[in-house]
């Protein structure tokens, strides 16, 4: 899990992580029921969680990091710990090897949750990661920005109407760099006090170009270039 | 007597006890801070190289945090950082030069970052400027393209005195709060110590003197420090002009 510093957070992430303990709740449940000999219901979670433990491997799908669990580490840890007693590793061994599969509840529910969260929140859509724009406001973070100030109004405006256009990232940097004498930047604002849509945790940081029409979105996965027919800014000369 | 009819006053008041002293040492107000002949007494203790011989003032940066430059023996300007922690004033960095520094009081809040300084007069710095960049570049990994482009946001400070101090500018602090918060491409760490952000930014100054011509800082280059205690510094590089992106 990523830590942010504010606080937006993963609302289907988190649904889902939900759903992945109840699961795991309810197989411990049945395995308690099946057990003849009783033992502490501590003991048993304590087994759950630490057979959770495992090597594993990282692996992108469509972006997000998952987790395959390969090696049971959990399980042996607690099988070299129980085994001393006569009895007690065949006493916990299910819930040992409930915590290990329970990896694979975790890595399923990680995978259903990616469509699902594409669902809700596009990642292709502007809305998406500019949702309130009540305290939004422009910065000028090179020195050829003009004097100009935010247009709220026609930024609201704007959001549901942009639409990704090509990144020319690489060209853009060759042409700035080849001027030697006087350097102009293409995106020489950032728009500050926004927020995204509530739970989607898709923070970006958003320049500003110098015609005020076109919004350039950088986040960890991805960065999205939009183009307006009308500028998001006023005033100044 | 019943023995639990003891106990449990007694584990109160203990309780109680323990959080009035845990408060007191953590975070009670600060006392008065301590007058110019305690600082050059508490200086020279800590730190004898130092040998300051003149305390030319003691700025109160925020209720818990003083900037005090000072004069050496052999004629250096220096500077010392104090913080009221543990319940006494503790100097917590002395410097025999005044090369520009900032003081990041709350490592993960650039409000909170102050620029310091205390040039000789010799060097004649008479102006200040102060940037915040990021260079201009362009990466790609899993079939995405990032262009970042370049941040370079500049403040202009008279020099009157021989010492500065600069709170750290709204929109710097604004700028890197939302890197901070999206995060660089890549997910790392993003205040760790000594590198302000892998997200590439950094601080740098140019002095100039009456003329405008950019200052030679010989007689505040070299020196020496100490350092103790729970402190965010980060050293900040003088550029060249040819640096600087014109317009």
């Amino acid at each position: 899990m990523n830590i942010s510093y504010n606080f937006s957070f993963n609302l289907i992430e988190f649904i889902f992580e939900l759903i992945s303990w109840a699961i795991i709740g309810l197989f411990a449940y049945r395995l308690y029921r099946r057990i003849p000999e009783k033992s502490k219901v501590l003991k048993i979670l304590v087994c759950t969680y630490i057979g959770l433990f495992s090597f594993s491997i990282n692996w992108n799908v469509a972006d997000t990091q998952v987790k395959f669990s390969i090696l049971p580490l959990g399980v042996w840890i607690l099988y070299l710990i129980l085994r001393r007693k006569e009895g007690r590793w065949e006493r916990y061994r299910s819930f040992a090897w409930l915590g290990f599969f329970a990896n694979y509840i975790f890595l399923a529910n990680t995978l259903l949750s990616i469509p699902v969260h594409q669902f809700f929140y596009s990642e292709d859509e502007l809305s998406t990661y500019i949702s309130h724009v009540v305290d939004a406001s422009i910065i000028a973070t090179y020195p050829s920005a003009n004097e100009q100030t935010l247009d709220k109004e026609s930024l609201q405006k704007q959001i549901h109407n942009m639409r990704p256009a090509a990144n020319h990232g690489i060209e853009w940097y060759n042409e700035i760099e080849m001027e030697s004498t006087k350097k102009s930047e293409k995106f020489p604002y950032q728009l500050i006090g926004f927020s995204p849509k509530w739970g989607s945790n898709l923070n970006a940081i958003i320049y500003i170009e110098d015609d005020g029409k076109g919004l350039l979105v950088s986040t960890p996965k991805k960065q999205l270039y939009y183009r307006s027919k009308e500028s998001m800014l006023m005033g100044g000369n | 007597m019943n023995k639990r009819l003891f106990i449990f006053p007694l584990l109160a008041v203990v309780i109680i006890a323990s959080s009035i002293l845990a408060y007191w040492y953590y975070f009670s107000k600060p006392t008065e801070f301590p007058k110019s002949d305690q600082l050059l007494e508490k200086i020279h203790r800590v730190f004898p190289e130092a040998s300051p011989k003149v305390i030319q003032d003691s700025i109160a940066i925020d209720e818990r945090h003083r900037f005090v430059p000072f004069i050496s023996k052999d004629d250096k300007y220096g500077v010392s950082y104090w913080q009221w922690e543990n319940h006494k004033w503790k100097v917590v960095s002395i410097e025999t030069t005044g090369d520009v520094h900032v003081w990041k009081i709350d490592n993960n809040d650039p409000s909170t970052f102050y620029l310091l300084w205390n040039f000789h007069p010799d060097d004649q710095v008479n102006q200040l400027k102060f940037y915040m960049i990021r260079d201009r570049g362009y990466h790609g990994a899993n079939r995405q393209l990032w262009y970042e482009p370049r941040i370079q946001i500049e403040k202009k400070v008279e020099q009157k005195k021989s010492y500065g101090v600069l709170k750290m500018p709204k929109e710097w602090a604004a700028s890197m709060s939302s890197f901070s918060q999206a995060g660089p491409m890549e997910q790392t760490g993003l205040f760790s110590n000594g590198i302000l952000f892998n997200a590439g930014m950094y601080f740098g100054y140019i002095p100039y003197d009456q003329s405008g011509k950019v200052a030679r800082t010989m007689n505040s280059a070299n020196g020496s420090g100490f350092q103790n205690g729970n402190f965010n510094q980060e050293y900040v590089r003088q550029l060249s002009e040819s640096e600087i992106e014109k317009q």
